[in-house]
């Protein structure tokens, strides 16, 4: 077996650690880390989840943070048979739990943190019997296991959660081929190739951290060098890329507006190494990519890109090395969709406006979500497309442009919250009728924020003093929950939210509103006054 | 026009989720904020007071009170 015929992602690894063993798969806080290394840690991994009675096709939710036990987990419950199901590891005890009961996810990986707090939680939930393990403490003694289960290409590489709410929740399934198409498509968009240096602090459990700025090196035996994501820390982003002399790097808009505004003594940093600084995962403004470059004095390297997670990653990106077009709506031009990827407009009137919602089809794209029947019903259409939900038009060059993004999704600081998950988590504050959870942006540095508006009981409401505590106790929630603030909470007056007449949140309308003034001038905020 | 650091605290306090603020309390290392935190404080501030507190100003505003006199010169100054 070797790479070019592998048809699942361990039959990459498994080669790479058998052809090139010495060859340093990545490199986390200095120390480089061998194929052959990753490969074995892998292996002990898996032969502790057998032993503790894991079977094929099991789910294993881990949230560790960037560093080398990632891979070991992610891999080694590939290994046994297992399915892996990232997560955030900022979020909350109850969020990992309710994740862990969507996927039936018997076994949870956490860093040491996160334990005692996790197992409170489990404790109040005696429907569900997770075993919460930690590394190294599982297993230290456990011998290698003679043979390991057989992985085929239809099997599931992991499931990336979109969505945790218990209502609907969004655990998008990728196979091996699903995966590994993707990277094959991501190497052939973006003009990847082994000489390649990759430099990232994006978080693993997300598709551009893992399978773009991971996997992708992993596949051609590129030079990976991996930094804790620490969103604020430009400086060590930039040394990274300087020391190494990366070659491609990937981030959010917003982290390289952070960087813009913040960096002290840009001039010290020579960037020129960089071929590609991918700018993708929310809306990218223009006015970044001409700032980023005008800063580091560079030309074409940084790149608009689209995906998501039901595509397993990207979907198109600019040329790399050609200037970045916008048309006349402000839209940034992402590029071609990537080679074996088909995109199709689905407009009522291309004469009139071309935009209308993107659909994708080709090898890469999932077969559904974990156990929601419905939502995958309602993502594939009967010829092989996915709905993504997003607007957007090809122009006469066969260029994407994508003009917003899809409703029921918020983008915060470059993660992907669903309302529905937000509102299930505040609406169990006793003094709340409702809440909706909409997305703003108010025009400043941090771009789309979550805005929370929450309806308050008719008592509440009475109790003016009370408001600034009962907004407190609303953030405090999300918190625990998400592991980040919201943007802005409002409590409003009862009956405020708009709704559909059988009972549905008109989130739309909403958010309307809130920006036009009326929901003010009506009387509907209570508090803030701001 | 003065500030009333109660105004500062409230601010700081319903942006974080936080209760029992005070002036001294620094507000990344005592009060757990976030940079994308400090950045939902300022624009909480800036639609309070109808003022623009550049980010540029962030290194010198540690804790409330430091906050409240950046209001305070920005008021003044308007």
């Amino acid at each position: 077996m070797n790479i070019a015929g592998a048809v699942t992602l361990l039959e990459v690894l498994e080669s790479r650690a058998r052809e090139t063993p010495e060859l340093s798969a990545f490199v986390y806080d200095d120390t480089a880390h061998s194929f052959g290394a990753l490969w074995q840690r892998a292996g002990w991994f898996a032969a502790c989840l057998l032993n503790q009675g894991v079977t094929a096709g099991d789910r294993i939710v881990l949230a560790l943070p960037n560093a080398p036990d990632f891979f070991t987990v992610f891999y080694g419950s590939q290994r046994a048979g297992a399915v892996p199901v990232p997560l955030f590891p900022g979020a909350g005890p109850a969020r990992l739990a309710a994740i862990a009961a969507q996927a039936d996810a018997n076994i949870i990986v956490v860093a040491p943190a996160a334990r005692d707090g996790l197992k409170e939680v489990l404790a109040d939930r005696p429907e569900q019997s997770n075993t919460v393990v930690l590394i190294p403490d599982i297993g230290a003694d456990t011998p290698p296991v003679a043979a390991l289960p057989t992985v085929a290409a239809d099997d599931l590489c992991f499931i990336q959660y979109t969505s945790g709410s218990t209502g609907d929740p969004k655990g998008v399934q990728l196979s091996h081929a699903n995966v590994l198409a993707n990277i094959k498509q991501l190497i052939a968009g973006m003009r990847i190739t082994k000489e390649d240096v990759f430099v990232t602090w994006l978080p693993l459990y997300h598709d551009m951290g893992l399978i773009l700025m991971s996997m992708v090196p992993f596949y051609l035996g590129a030079r990976l060098i991996l930094l804790p994501t620490r969103l604020t820390n430009a400086q060590a982003w930039l040394d990274a890329i300087q020391t190494h002399h990366g070659t491609v790097t990937a981030a959010p808009d917003f982290a390289y507006r952070f960087l813009l505004r913040h960096l002290k003594d840009p001039g010290r940093f020579d960037l020129h190494s960089l071929r590609v600084a991918l700018n993708a995962a929310e809306p990218v403004r223009a006015q970044t990519i001409l700032d980023f470059e005008r800063m580091f004095g560079l030309e074409h390297v940084m790149i608009a890109g689209y995906g998501l997670a039901e595509a397993s990653c990207g979907v198109s990106t600019g040329v790399p090395g050609t200037p970045v077009q916008v048309d006349d709506r402000g839209c940034v031009a992402i590029g071609p969709p990537f080679p074996g990827i088909e995109i199709r407009i689905d407009c009522a009137d291309a004469a009139q406006d071309p935009a209308g919602e993107i659909l994708v089809r080709s090898a890469a794209t999932t077969r559904g979500y974990y156990n929601n029947p419905a939502a995958t019903e309602e993502l594939l259409t009967d010829d092989g497309f996915m709905r993504t939900g997003d607007l957007g038009y090809l122009d006469d060059a066969g260029y994407l442009y994508v003009v917003s993004r899809r409703k029921d999704i918020i983008i915060q600081g470059g993660r992907n919250i669903a309302p529905a998950e937000i509102e299930e988590v505040t609406d169990a504050a006793p003094f709340v009728r409702y809440t909706a959870a909409v997305g703003i942006d108010p025009g400043g540095l941090a771009g789309e924020q979550v805005y929370l508006f929450a309806e308050l009981r008719a008592g509440a409401a009475r109790d003016e003093q009370g408001l600034p505590a009962m907004t407190a106790d609303l953030v405090q929630r999300f918190l625990r929950h998400f592991g980040f603030r919201p943007g802005r909470v409002y409590l409003l007056a009862p009956h405020t939210i708009p709704r559909t007449p059988n009972g549905k949140l008109q989130h739309g309308r909403l958010r309307q509103r809130y920006l036009d003034g009326s929901l003010r001038s009506a009387g509907g905020i209570l508090f803030p006054e701001y | 026009m003065s500030v009333k650091i109660e105004d500062v605290i409230q601010i700081v306090e319903v942006q974080l989720g936080a209760t029992g603020a005070r002036a001294a309390d620094r507000i990344i290392e005592d009060l757990g904020a976030e940079s994308a935190d400090i950045v939902g404080i300022l624009a909480a501030v800036d639609a309070k007071y109808s003022i623009h507190i550049d980010e540029m100003e962030l290194p010198d505003i540690r804790t409330i009170a430091d906050l409240a006199a950046s209001i305070t010169r920005h008021t003044d100054a308007g």
